[in-house]
């Protein structure tokens, strides 16, 4: 995995994120160096389905829905943004 | 005529909330009256019968305001994939030279390029697009002085391209008349009422999330919820039928699958869902048991083709799944099944090609190219059924798609239905190979847990198939090449299977 730069994103949520990103597409994520701006289209080739999957298997981790109306949509832009987003629901009242 | 049907709704109940859109409500009163202006804004810009309006738009309230706007003036509304590249927007706008294009503002770029090329000039409406803007035709506020002539909505309505994953396009073009028939035998089929709620997570850019949720939602008086497709997730999407009591919900297969590996889902009371159809591709009998043992709801199978709409649905609800039937005849439809090329006014198989005759049918393809839709009135689908004792269809696999091993047919679904009854297989395709010996050979890739072998899978094969149908070689697969629609694309697999 590689190292984590020192503007450091929330450590757990991007290793989790990184974690099974390799572990669901291995053919994709391959040997492929994962940093926070690694974006998740057009490096790691993700197609639509690919994140419907990645969302569900996050969302299964976190036991709580990942996205919501108010989620910008290029949530999915990068590794970081994605990684940042679920920092930010990790905090969030669960009563919202 | 779609205009009307959704006047009609309009009339009946014009304070009634037609479409939510994340927190935002539009009444039918209030819809309609941004309909006529639109209308009246299209009017303006030359929009008449039968002019050719291309849209490329995402799935929110404008959308459905456009589409119902373009049938108002009995013009026609291509719907372009959302989903497309630059190179296959080129590819459909080449081919049907819409007079207007209406899109989102990141396709903006591709789109002048593409319309450069066209022979005849188009005008594009888009974010910041001069002179006329996205911002401009969905101004809310008072409607333009004049109110837009409602010309006789007749003739071809909507025209969608299937995805290019495998050659050329289509366009499959569908009148107002055959696609009122489509929301009239849903609506009955579904008994759709002014009180469902419907969620629509489908993209409108398509032909089923506009001809079989929100259409027919705001004919029979309901709301329909907009979720943007590619921002859905199974718990939001549980979260959303749960606590807004969503009576009607379609989705892919895939999708549902998905929702069953939601753990804890108690808080989750899918008891207001009535019908939740599984659309796209076959829904494997494993989902559909595993969804009802989770949520107690029966997911409804179907059957249709952008030619011809829904004709087979099964809309069984609150019991436990039987087997893999894609149910019964839609009313008004016929169905016979062809063995052998027979006529379909002559001959019904228990077995044999599905044909179908009915008002629902599209009218024709866009292209001569593409030869003509219909044989002697009749679709013949390419798609192969058999029927039970009890007059339910059950889909058994593709003509193209036999497999011929030295002379003895195939079926791939049958083999795959084999194969995904074993624990730890997570998905499987079935292709036939060539073979210098046997024509053909099965081989099969699997989607599964790291455990599973080869051998698991071809002891369980030789168990319950006959030896041609097992497979010559099994391989593992992180995941199977999926087309936008949760399509697995075979053609893919076929063809890194002669590279490897």
């Amino acid at each position: 995995m590689s190292a984590t730069p020192v503007n450091a994103e929330p450590p757990a949520h991007i290793e989790i994120l990184c974690a099974v990103l390799r572990e669901q597409f291995p053919d994709k994520v391959g040997s492929l160096p994962l940093s926070p701006e690694t974006r998740l289209r057009d490096e790691i080739s993700l197609d639509s389905l690919d994140l419907l999957t990645l969302a569900a298997v996050i969302e299964n981790h976190y036991g709580r829905a990942v996205l919501d109306e108010q989620t910008n949509p290029n949530v999915f832009a990068t590794v970081g943004s994605f990684s940042r987003h679920l920092a930010a629901l990790s905090t969030e009242r669960v009563d919202s | 005529m779609l205009y009307s049907l959704f006047q009609a709704a309009a009339a009946r109940a014009p304070e009634r909330i037609a479409i939510w859109h994340n927190s935002r409500s539009i009444s039918y009163h209030a819809l309609d009256a941004r309909i006529r202006s639109v209308s009246a804004r299209l009017n303006e810009l030359g929009v008449a019968r039968g002019t050719k309006v291309a849209t490329c738009v995402d799935s929110r309230p404008e959308t459905l305001v456009l589409y119902y706007a373009i049938a108002r003036l009995g013009a026609q509304l291509i719907s372009l994939d959302t989903n497309s590249t630059r190179a296959e927007l080129e590819q459909v706008l080449l081919r049907c030279s819409p007079a207007l294009v209406v899109a989102e503002g990141r396709y903006r770029e591709d789109l002048r390029a593409a319309l450069a090329s066209l022979p005849e000039p188009a005008m594009l409406i888009s974010e910041g697009s001069e002179p006329h803007s996205l911002a401009d035709l969905f101004r809310e506020g008072p409607s333009p002085s004049v109110e837009a002539k409602r010309a006789p909505e007749v003739g071809p309505f909507h025209i969608t391209f299937t995805s290019g994953s495998t050659g050329r396009p289509k366009g499959i073009v569908v009148s107002q008349r055959a696609l009122c028939q489509r929301i009239g035998a849903w609506i009955a089929r579904a008994e759709l009422s002014a009180a469902d709620e419907h969620l629509c997570a489908l993209t409108l850019s398509h032909a089923v999330g506009p001809q079989y949720a929100a259409f027919p939602a705001l004919s029979s008086g309901g709301s329909v919820h907009l979720m943007d497709p590619l921002m859905i997730t199974p718990q939001r999407v549980l979260r959303y039928l749960s606590e807004r009591r969503i009576t009607h919900f379609a989705a892919l297969p895939y999708f549902y699958q998905l929702m069953t590996t939601v753990p804890n889902v108690e808080a989750f009371d899918l008891s207001a869902l009535r019908v939740a159809m599984s659309v796209a591709a076959p829904l494997p009998e494993e989902t559909a048991r595993a969804f009802f043992a989770k949520f107690g709801v029966t997911l409804n199978n179907g059957y249709g083709l952008s030619e011809s709409g829904i004709v087979i649905a099964d809309l069984t609800q609150r019991t436990a799944p039987r087997d893999a039937t894609i149910g019964t005849p839609q009313p008004g439809v016929e169905i016979r099944l062809l063995s052998d090329g027979s006529s379909p006014s002559r001959s019904d198989a228990a077995e044999g090609e599905i044909a179908v005759r009915s008002q629902t049918l599209a009218d024709r393809y866009f292209s001569d190219d593409d030869g003509p839709l219909l044989r002697d009135g009749w679709l013949h689908t390419g798609d192969v059924a058999r029927r039970d004792s009890e007059g339910r269809y059950h889909i058994v696999g593709r003509l193209s798609q036999f497999i011929n091993v030295a002379g003895s047919k195939a079926m791939p679904l049958e083999i795959e239905q084999v194969i995904a009854q074993i624990d730890g297989v997570r998905e499987v395709a079935v292709i036939g190979v060539p073979d210098p010996r046997t024509t053909q050979k099965v081989a099969a890739f699997v989607v599964g847990d790291v455990e599973l072998s080869a051998e698991r899978v071809l002891q369980h094969c030789r168990e319950k198939l006959a030896a041609f149908k097992v497979p010559a070689y099994v391989e593992f697969l992180s995941e199977l090449p999926k087309s936008s629609l949760g399509k697995i694309l075979k053609t893919q697999l076929r063809s890194n299977s002669e590279r490897g």
